[in-house]
């Protein structure tokens, strides 16, 4: 599929054998995989099946499984898919819900639940969090989507502190940065909306459900 | 405090430092990149800071092996720009933003690999995905830019199943690895030493004498052994001559005994099939011949051997055309040694059959001789006595010169039965698919061997040239050719695989609806039976990523007039191939429906069974040509539940026999006979050629759906002599 991309954007996450996978949409709109086979050398593209927009992600689980995050290319919610065994296949995809656009930002707490966070199509911020992740090829056990609030123009970035809390970092429609962090640890629910000295800011933003 | 404030584009990352303290990157609306960081880990703030630059897109965050970030972003000129932390965890300290070439649109990812190398990729101008890594972790040092395309130009190309060439499968290796395995080969091979002797009959005209019994006529004096410089008058001569003794040579088919690098090619396949070029070498070639006396010339004794570093060459034009064509010097050839030639065995692909086919007399031209002076005695004793009569003694036979042997292959394992063989010389070719006129040695090179193969005794096609490259400067650098297996033949072999499992879903319905009036009302009787293995219609798209389809439906209606009752069940049953990529996806759909109708009410119901599975085999394939798939299976399950509610829906509060007979011809059918398809269905696949060749993980359907492995020549079974270097390790250094 040279030169068929259907978008420009991709993903590369590396298999616990180091080997590297690149994603990208292809033909159909599914989803396409290539791999490494030596260091320039790569076993060409091969279809993982679904139909996805170009917001999609890769994501390497506490279980060191790689896990794909795609818009669904009619539907707009978030697909998922797990590989079924390290270094392997994927399974099918299992609908998550919810619609977004923008590349969601996915991180891992410290228990190992992965948390998505996508700008909504009402361009606040959401997350849900994998509190159970695919084994067997089964659904994996989301919590479900929350609102966080807030009127972006950027996708989500998110990272994890020293201490483990999540934070996550927006463009706002008012073109400053704005951040949203986890009071603590303990509760997914803890949440704060914080503009930090010397951040130009305009208008806090409220958090809700 | 820069002005941030409304200048923030959407093109933001974040990163943790090795200590975990975050540090966020925007662009911002003039393209300069800016900064701003926890002071410590979990702490507060630092205000923004440029890190400059022309810049465009999102940028992307990684931490080098030696712990300090990196930030890579696509600049205004549409080049990769990074810039890095000169200490790990110290936000403040910044090297500068600089270049790293390449022509990219602003989308990026960064991954360190295993050996914490960072690795970049970007889409390139040409849409295709593009890579730069660090040569050495840390070090700073870049790669050069590379394809992560995975397919090469003459692999995504095959289009066997053209009409124009129609093969079942082509193995195709370049002419440089054909002479780097045969000089490997060659090298380690021992061939007898052949010996041929000739004595003057009556009328002083020479014929070949076996050694042993010239040497018990010359009183036991074995005419090699006798120096070149011995006078004539010396006993040995004397006696050799009173055996009649004329000339005499012995020769080992082999290399000659000098560097291998400096050894000229052995195969130059030029552009026409009918007349390649063969060097015959030898490990070493002696000759000796007794000229007697006659008119004011005296009598003679010589005896030369082939010097170090300067070989004798003997080189001919050999055609190759093994397709039965009047004009071939093969279609002269006796059936056996035809059979000979055209081995269809697990070692048709071997170097050491082609040496047998090249070194055929019947298919050579008479060799010129180079390494030796023109008009010398030693010339003229090789043209008259080696190029002379030995080889026109073996081409009347049909057999090759100095003994050069094959053993006969085993049956080769692969899934393909090989019935017939051809060769032909595919020269690289340019843009419009012509070769190239005055081709470059590079370009010589990558000359391929094509052996045009059939299967199954499917009748032989005409040679007909490529359009494509076969082999790249590029993919040469890491194969020695590919084989590629035509779409349909392919496509047959799935075939195979799946006939049995489609015919078992494909179910021919039988319903009946009777009824009995008794007082009071009358009972309804609903039967419905569904018989596989019925016979499906296939269709073979010629063109296009769907390779195989099957379809099958059916349908069967009942009336009771007397309920004014009526049933209609139709179940139909699809199952798609497609080619893809290095994927094949299988998908099936089975859908049952069914009517029912009563004297009250008539109900459409949802479709009894609706489910759909497809299965994606994503092909590997082992150093022996096995393919290696691994699966995935989706199901999507749209059946109507058959409940106690889905039957209330229908509208019948008493009808058993319906849910007893329907259901239960439903479950079986659904519970059995349709899952997901085993790996087996790619994985019995088992490519031709595996004896001869390692296969390098690479396999991948072209873009006209022929299925394409990368191939590389395994060290030639032979006996090697000591210290024979293995393939790989000796590219053209001296052994």
């Amino acid at each position: 599929m040279n030169g068929s991309f259907y978008s420009p954007e991709f993903a590369i996450a590396r298999n616990q054998n180091g080997i590297l996978v690149a994603f990208a949409i292809g033909p159909g709109f599914a989803l396409y995989a290539n791999t490494q086979t030596l260091s320039v050398q790569w076993s060409g593209w091969g279809s993982l099946g679904g139909q996805c927009n170009s917001n999609f992600a890769a994501y390497i689980n506490f279980n060191g499984l790689i896990e794909l995050f795609v818009g669904g290319y009619q539907d707009n919610s978030l697909y998922q898919s797990t590989q079924v065994s390290i270094n392997g296949s994927f399974s099918g995809w299992f609908g998550v819900g919810g619609t977004f656009t923008g590349k969601p930002a996915v991180v891992q707490n410290r228990n190992g639940e992965l948390t998505a966070f996508v700008k909504g199509t009402d361009n606040a911020l959401w997350y849900n969090t994998q509190t159970t992740a695919s084994v067997n090829n089964q659904n994996p056990i989301w919590t479900g989507w929350s609102s966080l609030g807030g009127n972006m123009i950027s996708a989500p970035i998110a990272a994890v502190n020293q201490d483990g809390r999540l934070e996550v970092f927006v463009t706002g429609s008012d073109g400053s940065l704005h951040h949203y962090y986890q009071t603590s640890t303990d509760s997914e629910d803890a949440w704060e909306c914080f503009a930090p000295p010397g951040w130009s800011h305009h208008g806090q933003y409220r958090r809700g459900r | 405090m820069p002005p941030l404030g409304g200048a923030i584009t959407d093109n933001i990352a974040v990163a943790a430092n090795a200590d975990g303290h975050l540090e966020v990157f925007a662009l911002i609306a003039d393209g300069s990149l800016w900064h701003i960081y926890q002071t410590a880990p979990n702490a507060s703030w630092s205000g923004w800071q440029s890190l400059g630059g022309s810049l465009a897109g999102k940028p992307v965050v990684s931490k080098n092996a030696n712990g300090c970030l990196e930030v890579f972003v696509c600049g205004a000129d549409n080049t990769l720009f990074h810039i890095g932390q000169t200490q790990a965890n110290d936000s403040s300290s910044w090297g500068s933003l600089t270049s790293l070439d390449g022509n990219i649109s602003p989308y990026l990812e960064v991954i360190p690999t295993a050996d914490n190398c960072l690795s970049v990729f970007a889409r390139g101008s040409d849409t295709d995905l593009h890579c730069i890594q660090e040569t050495e972790a840390g070090t700073g040092n870049w790669s050069e830019w590379s394809s992560v395309a995975g397919i090469y130009p003459g692999v995504s190309e095959s289009n066997l199943s053209s009409t124009k060439y129609g093969y079942d499968f082509v193995t195709a290796v370049t002419q440089n690895s054909i002479n780097l395995t045969m000089k490997h080969f060659l090298n380690a091979l021992e061939e007898p030493v052949v010996t041929v002797c000739y004595v003057a009959d009556e009328n002083g005209n020479p014929v070949e004498i076996d050694y042993a019994t010239l040497v018990k006529k010359a009183n036991g004096n074995d005419p090699f052994s006798v120096p070149g410089d011995t006078p004539v008058t010396d006993p040995r001569i004397t006696n050799l001559f009173n055996a009649r003794f004329m000339a005499g040579f012995k020769a080992q088919i082999g290399l000659p005994p000098m560097p291998l690098y400096k050894i000229p090619d052995i195969v130059i396949l030029g552009d026409d099939t009918s007349a390649v070029t063969f060097n015959l070498m030898c490990h070493e070639f002696t000759v000796v011949q007794y000229t007697p006396a006659s008119g004011y010339s005296s009598a003679s004794w010589m005896n030369v051997s082939q010097p170090f570093g300067n070989p004798w060459l003997f080189t001919s034009k050999v055609d190759l055309r093994l397709f039965a064509t009047a004009q071939s010097d093969y279609d002269k050839l006796p059936p056996a040694v035809q059979k000979q030639i055209a081995n269809l065995g697990s070692t048709a692909f071997s170097v050491q059959q082609l040496l047998f086919d090249l070194d055929n007399a019947a298919l050579e031209t008479v060799p010129t001789i180079s390494g030796v002076a023109a008009h010398s005695s030693l010339y003229y004793c090789l043209s008259n006595y080696f190029l002379g009569i030995y080889f026109s003694t073996m081409q009347s036979k049909g057999a090759p010169l100095l003994g050069c042997t094959i053993t006969q292959g085993k049956p080769d394992p692969s899934t393909l039965s090989l019935t017939n063989i051809n060769m032909m010389v595919s020269p690289i070719v340019g843009d419009n698919g012509q070769p190239i006129p005055d081709p470059t040695p590079g370009q010589t090179g990558l000359t391929t061997l094509c052996y045009l193969c059939e299967t199954n005794n499917d009748a032989p096609r005409p040679p007909v040239p490529f359009t494509w490259n076969w082999m790249t400067a590029e993919s040469a650098q890491d194969y020695d050719g590919v084989i590629s297996i035509n779409r349909n033949t392919f496509t047959n072999y799935i075939r195979t695989q799946l006939d049995a499992y489609v015919s078992g879903n494909c179910l021919s319905p039988w319903v009946q609806v009777t009824s009995t009036v008794g007082r009071g009302g009358g009972t309804v009787t609903f039967n419905c039976t569904l018989t596989p293995n019925q016979t499906p219609v296939v269709t073979l798209p010629s063109s296009g990523q769907t390779v195989l389809q099957y379809a099958y439906s059916s349908t069967a209606t009942d009336s009771d007039y007397d309920s004014l009752s009526k049933i209609t069940v139709s179940p139909s049953f699809t199952l798609s191939v497609d080619f893809v990529g290095n994927t094949i996806i299988i998908t099936q759909h089975l859908l049952v429906y069914l009517y029912i109708k009563d004297e009250l009410q008539s109900k459409t119901t949802p479709n009894l069974v609706d489910v759909t599975i497809t299965d994606t085999y994503t092909l590997d394939i082992d150093d022996m040509g096995q393919i290696m798939p691994s699966q995935s299976s989706n199901k999507k399950d749209n059946s109507a539940q058959l409940n106690d509610s889905f039957w209330d829906n229908v509208g019948f509060e008493d009808v058993v026999a319906v849910r007893s007979s329907i259901a239960a011809a439903i479950t079986a059918v659904t519970s059995t006979s349709l899952k997901p398809l085993p790996l087996s269905i790619a994985q019995n696949f088992i490519f031709p050629g595996g004896d001869t060749f390692s296969f390098d993980k690479y396999i991948q359907f072209s873009d006209y759906q022929d299925l394409v492995a990368t191939i590389t020549y395994a060290a030639p079974a032979t006996v090697y002599r000591s210290n024979f270097p293995s393939r790989h390790t000796a590219t053209g250094a001296a052994q």
